[in-house]
């Protein structure tokens, strides 16, 4: 006897024919189950990663611009290092948001009297306390981060840095778009002496 | 089955997919979309230990040199040694301060060890050009940049 192919398992008697047609093919010849196609998915993914991963910064972000302040560009600037911040406007002077110091009408302002920030040499002087209570034994390293338009004059600078030189902030930090391309060295990280490139 | 290749057998891609979805949640959550950085000022009563001195007189060559820019509302002068030049700012601004750029280059080739050069602002002078000048200036290892008020 040759191999034959094996038959229905149903009797043919109840043998229905189109029932056999449909459960063999189910859904009217359609595929239960369809593969969604991930490639493109997963390119994109791969591209958002890498974007992501060339433009990450482990320091994060120092200081929280100013949306009315557009600040100057710079190719060759240095990594920001957490200080004070100090903004100058054309109408104030702010330290940590706080405000400390009136620039309106600055050209009639005197320098012998009401050129000075007291509110601002206040702040800068505690600021100083913490600092040196809180490392004892290294030297007050006088950084302060100071941020601007870049279409401000020299002169509402020129007031905001006569205090902070006044209570030894010496190092500052101008704040300028871009990225940093030289790191303070380790040796002395409150100076503000070249670095590595 | 192997043996025929028939069959076809898909990689299990869930555990990629989750993976590179934490990333990019990661990654998106601590990207600093502003890159920000530092131009450092070192006010002229500051520390002078980081200016380069001279130990030797064959390093005096390579050290001397009087370097000062003094910028003003409308334009910028380069002193080397009492020698000016004065370009306007509007100049500068258009060719992207290419002079100070050609000063700095020319002063570093005669001065290779100096490391400090003194910025003269006037009241008026907008901040955006002195960054642009000390930009400048840093990008040729100046780095002791000292601003002075124009009256001092």
């Amino acid at each position: 006897m040759g191999i034959t192919k094996p038959g229905f398992h149903l009797h043919s008697r109840w043998d229905l024919p189109s029932f056999r047609k449909r459960h063999g093919k189910p859904l009217g010849g359609r595929k239960v189950s369809e593969e969604l196609n991930l490639t493109a998915m997963i390119d994109m993914f791969s591209v958002i990663v890498l974007f992501l991963m060339t433009t990450f910064s482990a320091t994060g972000d120092i200081l929280v611009t100013n949306p009315a302040i557009k600040l100057p560009t710079a190719a060759n600037a240095f990594l920001l290092q957490r200080s004070p911040i100090v903004t100058v406007f054309e109408k104030g002077v702010l330290i940590e948001g706080l405000q400390v110091g009136d620039n309106s009408e600055i050209q009639s302002k005197v320098e012998d009297s009401d050129w000075e920030l007291p509110l601002l040499k206040e702040q800068l002087r505690s600021y100083r306390a913490f600092f040196e209570s809180a490392d004892a034994g290294v030297p007050f390293p006088g950084r302060v981060i100071l941020q601007a338009d870049k279409k401000l004059n020299f002169v509402y600078l020129k007031r905001a840095m006569y205090t902070l030189v006044e209570e030894g902030y010496t190092n500052i930090d101008l704040v300028v778009q871009g990225e940093a391309i030289f790191r303070p060295s380790a040796e002395t990280p409150a100076g503000s002496d070249a670095g590595a490139r | 089955m192997a043996g025929g290749g028939g069959d076809k057998y898909n990689l299990n891609l869930v555990p990629f997919i989750d993976l590179f979805s934490t990333l990019v949640i990661f990654l998106l959550s601590t990207a600093v979309w502003e890159q920000l950085a530092a131009v450092p000022v070192n006010l002229g009563n500051s520390d002078q230990n980081k200016v380069n001195m001279p130990t030797s007189k064959e390093e005096a060559k390579l050290v001397k040199g009087d370097l000062k820019v003094f910028i003003k509302k409308d334009s910028v002068e380069l002193f080397d040694q009492g020698r000016s030049t004065r370009f306007t700012r509007e100049d500068l601004v258009g060719s992207q301060f290419a002079a100070v750029v050609q000063f700095a280059d020319d002063a570093r080739l005669k001065y290779p060890l100096k490391n400090d050069v003194v910025l003269q602002v006037d009241d008026d002078a907008v901040y955006e050009d002195i960054v642009a000048v000390m930009d400048k200036f840093l990008g040729r290892d100046f780095d002791q940049l000292v601003v002075m008020g124009a009256e001092f």
